[in-house]
């Protein structure tokens, strides 16, 4: 197993930039996700760490090792397609088995390790088949045998949970988090799915427009995001935002906007004591972003609100029950926020109610760069 | 009420109507073939009477029995053969070579454009007007009446064809499994031979097949450039037609049997033709 390191990468298409002076340090045995929405370099990323595509600028390292210049074979990597992209005129033993044998390892111990993943992946009863006899999910497991069996120094996965319906994705998530904290393996995995992202990564690159917004590990990031992309692409439903304005009155931090009224949202010192803003406290005036998670917000009903001092005033539109939760989608104003709240809270749609932060949870934004005012 | 029995009537004028159609398209498919074989089996006075026999009453195997003692016969039939399929194989191997390094080497768009053109001019002007200078080239090579000579042309006459057929099934291949192979360590041979060659087979085979055929059937330029050595199955043909007679019976007769030999390989080539074999490798 190795580190990957990466040194002002940079990739460009013609007149596209799909990657922009990336710097990054995998290391040895790490499970790193990159992710972000389709187009934001991930997938380049991925390709040039393969050799699939030579940078157009900086250099990229594996085991210390500069490989620019080293071929994908050369490079003792291994690779998961989204597509899988088994071999189909080969049966699953010789899928699995052929990167060993372009290699011309003898022919016993290609049977010996072949035999080995096939029994980890659970697919030893399957080796005599042919790709198109198998479902999407034992494919899958065949494109990972096919990767695990090689003992690379890296696994690169590009979405390869992509394909399989949503119930066998959660189930494979959890094995491919086994997998490969059985097989030690540094992990470089491109996926869009933040949940994939979230549960199995040490650390998560969230990349936009061929540019690394945040790394981190999933919860850091989560619950820090750097910036307002950040905030908006990881957690489902997404995070709120709303536009404000803030001043200072009284020693008091005033959060104001066209559909926030005035009162209904005062910070005081503990406040952003508690938000790690108290140091950035200059920064809280002018215009600027709330953003607030659902989780974060609860619903009261008009009657229990008038005592707390911090509420807006909302009515229910839609409830959509999910079981474990209730997701509200609420109309402050003119905007609409979404909320979760518990499976047994009994809100009807048309209910007006009082909506109250957890301020220790509130994020804010600025108006033009976009930059946490917390970073 | 009657707009439905309208309709259902119209539906019924429509089948026949296709019937009809299909059985004319089967008779101008398949007439030829009936008269060919059945020409051969005709007793030569029949062959010419006017009007023409249409279903022959009485037969004979004389015509086959006459062309099977020509000279050499079996000669220019094994000729036939061997420029066939050694053009065939030369033409496929060639053209697939050429095929996958214009589907896989990237170059801008406008050049592959150009070069695919230049590759088919081969193929735009009549055969016959590069007649001359192959002759002459040929015989400068000492090549005349030799089975090399005819399976140069040949496999230069089809490769044009190989190309953009091969490159048109290369392209359908997903491009991940090419990746996959360059992630096992393949190289650039080992990916065409082991990964996508065999992928390609029912392009292989229909290429194949068409080449086959091509060169079997192919007159202009065995006609020119063999005289005895090199003779194939159509200037043999081409002998029972002269000035001074017209001998249909024996023309049909060989070319009766010149069919078998495509046959065998058309339906030896056949279990290729498997569609979706690639069913499997990537989900779509």
């Amino acid at each position: 197993m190795a580190q990957i390191r990466y040194q002002h990468v940079g990739k460009r298409f013609g007149a596209v930039q799909a990657l922009e002076d990336l710097n990054l340090v995998v290391a040895d045995r790490e499970f790193v996700t990159l992710v972000g929405p389709s187009g934001c370099g991930k997938s380049t990323t991925l390709n040039l760490t393969a050799g699939l595509e030579d940078p157009s600028r900086g250099e990229i390292y594996i085991d210390g090792q500069l490989v620019n210049a080293v071929p994908p074979g050369k490079r003792d990597i291994a690779m998961v397609f989204q597509s899988y992209a088994l071999y189909p005129h080969k049966t699953v033993r010789e899928n699995i088995g052929f990167g060993l044998k372009v290699r011309k390892m003898a022919r016993a111990e290609i049977e010996s390790r072949v035999q080995q993943a096939a029994q980890s992946l659970e697919i030893d009863h399957l080796l005599d088949r042919k790709p198109r006899q198998l479902s999407g999910g034992q494919r899958q497991r065949v494109a990972l045998g096919r990767a695990i069996t090689r003992n690379p120094k890296a696994f690169l996965l590009d979405e390869p949970l992509s394909n399989l319906d949503a119930k066998l994705r959660i189930q494979m998530r959890a094995e491919l988090k086994l997998l490969f904290a059985r097989v030690e393996g540094t992990v470089l995995y491109v996926t869009h799915d933040q949940a994939e992202a979230m549960t199995l990564s040490d650390r998560v690159v969230v990349m936009h427009h061929g540019q690394v917004q945040q790394v981190g590990p999933p919860l850091e990031v989560y619950n820090q995001p750097r910036n307002l992309f950040v905030a908006g692409f990881l957690g489902s439903p997404n995070m709120n935002f709303l536009d404000c304005h803030l001043h200072v009155q009284d020693g008091m931090w005033q959060v104001q906007g066209e559909d926030m009224p005035e009162g209904a949202l005062t910070l005081t010192e503990a406040d952003l004591e508690a938000m790690d803003l108290l140091a950035h406290r200059d920064r809280l005036h002018g215009s600027a972003i709330l953003g607030i998670r659902p989780e974060d917000i609860a619903f009261s009903p008009r009657s229990e609100a008038d005592a707390t001092d911090s509420h807006l005033p909302c009515q229910v539109i839609v409830v959509e029950p999910m079981g474990s939760m209730n997701i509200l989608v609420v109309a402050v104003g003119r905007q609409r926020l979404m909320i979760s709240t518990g499976p047994d809270q009994d809100i009807r749609a048309g209910e007006r109610g009082w909506l109250t932060f957890n301020r220790a949870k509130l994020h804010f934004f600025h108006g033009e760069t976009e930059l946490n005012l917390r970073a | 009420m009657a707009a439905a029995r309208t309709f259902v009537s119209q539906q019924r004028l429509g089948r026949l109507l296709l019937y009809l159609v299909t059985a004319a398209v089967l008779v101008a498919v398949a007439f030829p073939a009936y008269w060919l074989v059945t020409t051969a089996f005709k007793y030569e006075v029949d062959t010419i009477v006017s009007p023409p026999i249409i279903l022959p009453l009485r037969g004979t195997l004389r015509n086959f029995t006459d062309v099977l003692r020509v000279e050499h016969i079996g000669q220019f039939f094994l000729n036939s053969a061997l420029i066939a399929l050694v053009s065939t194989g030369l033409g496929v191997l060639l053209g697939s070579m050429a095929a996958y390094s214009l589907s896989k080497v990237y170059m801008a768009y406008r050049i592959r454009q150009v070069i695919m053109i230049w590759i088919l001019i081969v193929r735009i002007f009549p055969p016959i007007t590069t007649a001359i200078p192959y002759f002459v080239i040929i015989r400068g090579l000492n090549l005349s009446d030799t089975h090399v000579a005819l399976i140069l042309t040949h496999t230069a006459f089809t490769l044009p064809f190989v190309i953009w057929l091969m490159l048109g099934f290369f392209q359908d291949l997903p491009d991940a499994i090419d990746k996959a192979a360059i992630m096992d360590g393949c190289s650039l041979w080992q990916r065409f031979c082991q990964i996508t060659l065999p992928l390609a087979l029912p392009g292989i085979a229909v290429t194949a097949i068409f080449t086959f055929i091509y060169s079997w059937n192919e007159f202009l330029y065995a006609s020119m450039l063999t005289s005895r050595t090199a003779k194939t199955l159509p200037v043999v043909i081409a002998g029972y037609m002269s000035d001074k007679f017209l001998r249909w019976g024996e023309m049909s007769a060989l070319a009766a049997m010149m069919v078998v030999p495509v046959m065998i390989f058309a339906g030896l080539t056949q279990r290729y033709l498997v569609r979706g074999l690639t069913f499997g490798a990537v989900k779509e």
